[in-house]
């Protein structure tokens, strides 16, 4: 197999998690509660909404709303909540929603969507092009694959909706699996499909749009994450509000409710961490270790993964011996030795000025080859915002 | 920090790792690196204890114990955490060691590693942060001040052979007649105990280069640098300079080329800076040869090209997007 391979080839059909019995759902900074403590509330009903915008977050399942802490409510689900009676309930309505999505565009489109759970202001802000990042974001992942295979319907309604929510005139998908049968639709023609050759880091938002359009970050050009599509989709083609997310955990492709517990996530998957291990939610190379296993899983979260205690050596604040491997990695041809240096002794306005910071990608690979275990992407975050804060002073 | 919840899911409680991503790692650490070293210096260490006996053993046991222990002392003294274990004051040691002869006395030994560790080394903060290679600081200081206990010739009577360089520097180009490239090849030559097995040491070099732990382009940019300069000569004068080959295989050309001009931190790492600071070494091994007043001069050149390494950076590519 090729080294840092995206292509996962067709993936399986995503298993359901089990609902567990409390969820935790989190929402941004900008968000207030639109429920009271210990209400109780149906599956469906808004649980917070942004300030400014039309912004929501919905309950996973019918319950009871057991603590509001900032950025997140607790939900107990409740003991006599019918599924199946959830579902069945007002499909009128659905259907009604569906049709009246069908008939939006534009900034209308996403305040629409935005009611229902997905965030697509930004898809319509101007931009001349639009590339659709559909492969799998890290090495290791499979939910691309089992999205374009699977659940073909949903991503066709995900493109079919950024058409009318994108001013651009020009429109690419980069995938690095056979997308042929996606676009046998006669409304999706407009999309050129594109196929890098699919090793980490291709994936780069950045690199992605290179490979469609064959300029390195060109004005006007926006890229779209599949998941963002993949969420769009869903909320268009069943006109019920997003409350479940698309994601990967140890080489399987799940779906979850939100606000699914991660403990519940890795113990249905029978990943019982251990002391001393790692749980990384969104990728290996670029994501957070959760210290906390009862994070909920969010709309946006695209895999969990446990690292075994001892499998690789430990971090260090050790100083950099200059080997070089970090900058023959570099897709942003940058010199990650000299950053992590300055970044180090503070010379945030070095790492712009002669080094460029700014065109990180935060691709993680610097801290993956360092032979002397730097934390190197943390040094490369931290002089994009040190220097980014710079600038803005100046 | 605690984390899993008992009523949540059932999970233990268990204390995660925060770190930051990557969360995964190639595997290779400093530590992997200089025990790739220390395997590749092996095959010379074995041939020079064959031909010198107990002589070179005691040189190189010597050097890597003082190395280690100047290390550890500076640690202690400078306040910080011990770096002996990641194996590079073993790798000093040793490189030292290779330079010098077996019959060398053995405090010039101790004055040479414990200047390479101490004043090559830890005072710039420890590895990583010298401007020239470590080893080179010890041996240049002891070859400098007392030129003739590190001499090859003076220290290694009890021998039949030779240091061809020396020949070549008084007798001219009759004077290497004798010596077959096969010998050479052999290390059937006076001069480093480690680093006159020129054939071992490239066996030892060419493994480092297969496992990636030196980068191909500057020991091959050094080889040619010295191979085309003293081409030049030899075109020009045949019956008075040696053959580019003779070049290569004695002295520390082959040694400076994989084990010291590779030297981590004072080396250039992309490709076109590699190969102009590796030609510019080995052109300058072949000028210090043929002009200067030492008989090999390889170290010397390693530390001059040292010098044009900060300027490499005016070598490197446009940043990704930047116009
Ligand atoms: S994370 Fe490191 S390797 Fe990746 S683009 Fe940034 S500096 Fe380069
Ligand atoms: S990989 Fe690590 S040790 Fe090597 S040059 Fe880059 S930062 Fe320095």
């Amino acid at each position: 197999m090729q080294r840092f391979s995206l292509d996962s080839g067709p993936g399986n059909v995503p298993e359901q998690v089990p609902a567990p019995d409390e969820f935790i759902v989190s929402f941004e900074a900008d968000f207030v509660a639109c429920v009271a403590k210990k209400a109780r509330v149906e599956a469906g009903a808004a649980l917070a909404r942004a300030q400014e915008r039309s912004l929501r977050i919905h309950a996973p399942v019918a319950g009871v709303v057991t603590d509001i802490g900032p950025g997140r409510i607790c939900m107990a689900r409740a003991q006599d909540a019918d599924d199946a009676a959830d579902e069945a309930k007002a499909p009128q309505t659905a259907s009604e929603t569906k049709q009246a999505l069908d008939a939006l565009q534009g900034a209308a489109l996403a305040e629409a969507l935005g009611t229902l759970g997905v965030d697509a202001f930004a898809l319509t802000l101007p931009a001349k092009a639009v590339v659709v990042n559909a492969l799998n974001p890290e090495p290791g992942m499979v939910w691309v694959g089992s999205a374009l295979n699977h659940c073909a319907d949903t991503v066709r309604a995900g493109l079919r909706a950024l058409q009318r929510l994108s001013p651009a005139q020009t429109w690419y998908f980069v995938t690095a699996h056979e997308a042929g049968g996606l676009f046998e639709d006669e409304s999706l023609s407009r999309y050129a499909v594109v196929r890098p050759k699919p090793a980490y880091p291709a994936s780069m938002d950045a690199l992605a749009v290179k490979a469609a359009t064959g300029k390195e970050l060109p004005e006007g050009v926006l890229a779209v994450g599949l998941h963002d599509v993949f969420n769009i989709g869903a909320v268009a083609l069943t006109g019920t509000p997003l409350t479940e997310t698309i994601f990967d955990v140890a080489g399987k492709t799940c779906r979850a409710a939100i606000g699914t517990p991660a403990a519940h996530i890795l113990e249905h998957c029978g990943l019982q961490p251990q002391d001393g291990d790692i749980v990384a939610l969104n990728g290996l190379f670029r994501g957070r270790a959760l210290s906390d296993l009862r994070h909920g899983i969010g709309k946006a979260d695209i895999s969990l993964a446990v690292v075994r205690a001892g499998t690789y050596p430990p971090v260090s604040d050790a100083p950099c011996v200059g080997c070089g491997r970090c900058i023959d990695v570099c897709p942003a041809r940058l010199s990650p030795d000299m950053i992590s240096r300055c970044a180090e002794f503070g010379l945030f306005e070095k790492c712009r000025k002669s080094y460029y910071v700014e065109a990180c990608m935060e691709c993680g690979l610097c801290g993956f080859v360092c032979v002397a275990r730097r934390p190197m992407l943390q040094y490369m975050r931290l002089a994009k915002q040190e220097s980014a804060s710079l600038e803005v002073r100046s | 920090m605690k984390s899993g919840n008992p009523e949540t899911g059932g999970m233990v409680p268990c204390l995660l790792i925060g770190e930051s991503a990557p969360h995964i790692h190639c595997g290779r650490t400093i530590r992997g690196l200089m025990l790739d070293i220390i395997i590749a210096m092996l095959p010379s260490a074995v041939l020079a204890i064959v031909y010198w006996g107990v002589d070179a053993l005691r040189v190189m046991a010597l050097a890597v114990a003082v190395a280690v222990l100047a290390e550890a002392a500076c640690c202690r003294l400078m306040g910080r955490k011990s770096s002996i274990d990641d194996l590079n004051a073993v790798v000093v040691g040793l490189l030292v060691a290779f330079m010098l002869p077996a019959g060398v006395a053995w405090w010039a030994v101790v004055v040479g590693v414990g200047l390479s560790i101490c004043l090559g080394k830890m005072v710039f903060g420890g590895i990583g942060a010298n401007p020239v290679p470590a080893a080179l600081v010890g041996y240049a200081a002891i070859s400098v001040c007392w030129g003739i206990h590190v001499d090859p010739d003076t220290v290694q009577l009890a021998t039949s052979w030779s240091d061809p360089l020396t020949k070549l520097k008084f007798f001219g180009a009759a004077g290497i007649e004798k010596f077959g490239y096969a010998d050479l090849l052999f290390g059937r030559q006076i001069g480093g105990l480690g680093s006159a097995n020129v054939g071992m040491i490239l066996l030892g070099g060419l493994y480092l280069v297969a496992r990636r732990t030196v980068r191909w382009q500057i020991p091959l940019a050094f080889l040619l640098g010295t191979a085309v300069v003293s081409g030049l000569f030899y075109m020009a004068a045949p019956e008075t300079y040696a053959p580019p080959l003779f070049h290569l295989l004695t002295g520390g050309v082959m040694f400076a080329a994989f084990f010291i001009a590779t030297d981590y931190a004072c080396s250039p790492s992309r490709t076109a800076a590699m190969f102009l600071y590796g030609v510019l070494g080995g052109a300058l091994v072949v000028l210090i040869r043929v002009y200067g007043m030492h008989v090999d001069g390889t170290a010397f050149a390693v530390l001059l090209a040292s010098l044009v390494v900060p300027y490499c950076v005016l070598l490197r590519p446009k940043p990704f997007g930047v116009k």
